[in-house]
């Protein structure tokens, strides 16, 4: 199979994934993770998949991530947290800027715009937390918005990591 | 952006609180003067209420230092 195929294959998943778990970030990597890497992958929650990722797989930058996954490789990222930690998938593509969008902000009943700024991959991202439009735009991504988008501040990207399984490195 | 000073009735600075207050869109901080001795607080609690990624959350909090006369928190490094 040729990298383009590889590449085709794994944004599909992405696509699929996307579609079918918009409420759940573990769910939709699970999902990438059996039809790329393992069909017996076992499902994880996203701090035990962290507290995996780091023991099993290749911790990888941001950039080293952009490139495998534009060859089709899958890389992870995420960030543990108190209950619910958050996972991603670095979906092929060209790196973009985060923000660009508008999001709701309760306490003054307004929309509010998130300035564009920075070069990020993009990701493939759904969140538990993501009921409605008025909910924190920058977790739902099927390659539209960015790795950093689901976190949304600089001092909280910083702590994310990015992860490859060692097999599928090319 | 400039973090939030906490300043003393005389004006001067006895630390920082982490986010802006109260909005620091698309948070919200909350700030709780506890731990009260002589009028005094001796600890400040922040919860943050946040609809991104890493959620609601309990900052760490401030503790009083009367040694450095200033608020910081365990997590700081000149703590």
């Amino acid at each position: 199979m040729s990298a383009d195929d590889d590449v085709k294959k794994l944004k599909a998943a992405c696509d699929k994934a996307y579609t079918a778990n918009l409420s759940s970030c573990s769910n939709a990597v699970w999902d990438v993770l059996k039809e790329i890497v393992n069909p017996r992958e076992p499902f994880r929650q996203a701090n035990t998949l962290i507290d995996y990722l780091l023991a099993n797989w290749k911790t990888v930058t941001m950039d080293e991530g952009v490139d495998l996954a534009n060859k089709g490789v899958v890389v992870v990222g995420g960030k543990k947290a108190s209950g619910h930690g958050h996972v991603v998938i670095i979906y092929p593509g060209p790196k973009k800027p985060c923000g660009g969008y508008q999001y709701w902000y309760k306490p003054a009943k307004k929309y509010l715009f998130l300035t564009p700024k920075g070069s990020y991959a993009l990701a493939l991202s759904t969140s538990i937390a993501a009921h409605s439009s008025l909910d924190w735009p920058g977790t739902l991504s099927c390659g539209d918005k960015t790795v950093w988008d689901p976190w949304g501040r600089d001092d909280e990207f910083a702590g994310v990591k990015f992860w490859t399984p060692k097999a599928q490195l090319p | 952006m400039p973090n939030p000073l906490l300043l003393s009735p005389s004006g001067e600075a006895r630390g920082s609180l982490p986010y802006n207050f109260p909005d620091d869109p698309p948070a919200t901080l909350r700030v709780t003067f506890a731990e009260w001795r002589s009028d005094f607080p001796h600890r400040i609690d922040l919860y943050l209420s946040d609809p991104r990624a890493s959620g609601n959350r309990a900052l760490p909090a401030l503790h009083w230092s009367s040694k450095e006369k200033k608020f910081a928190s365990d997590q700081d490094g000149d703590s």
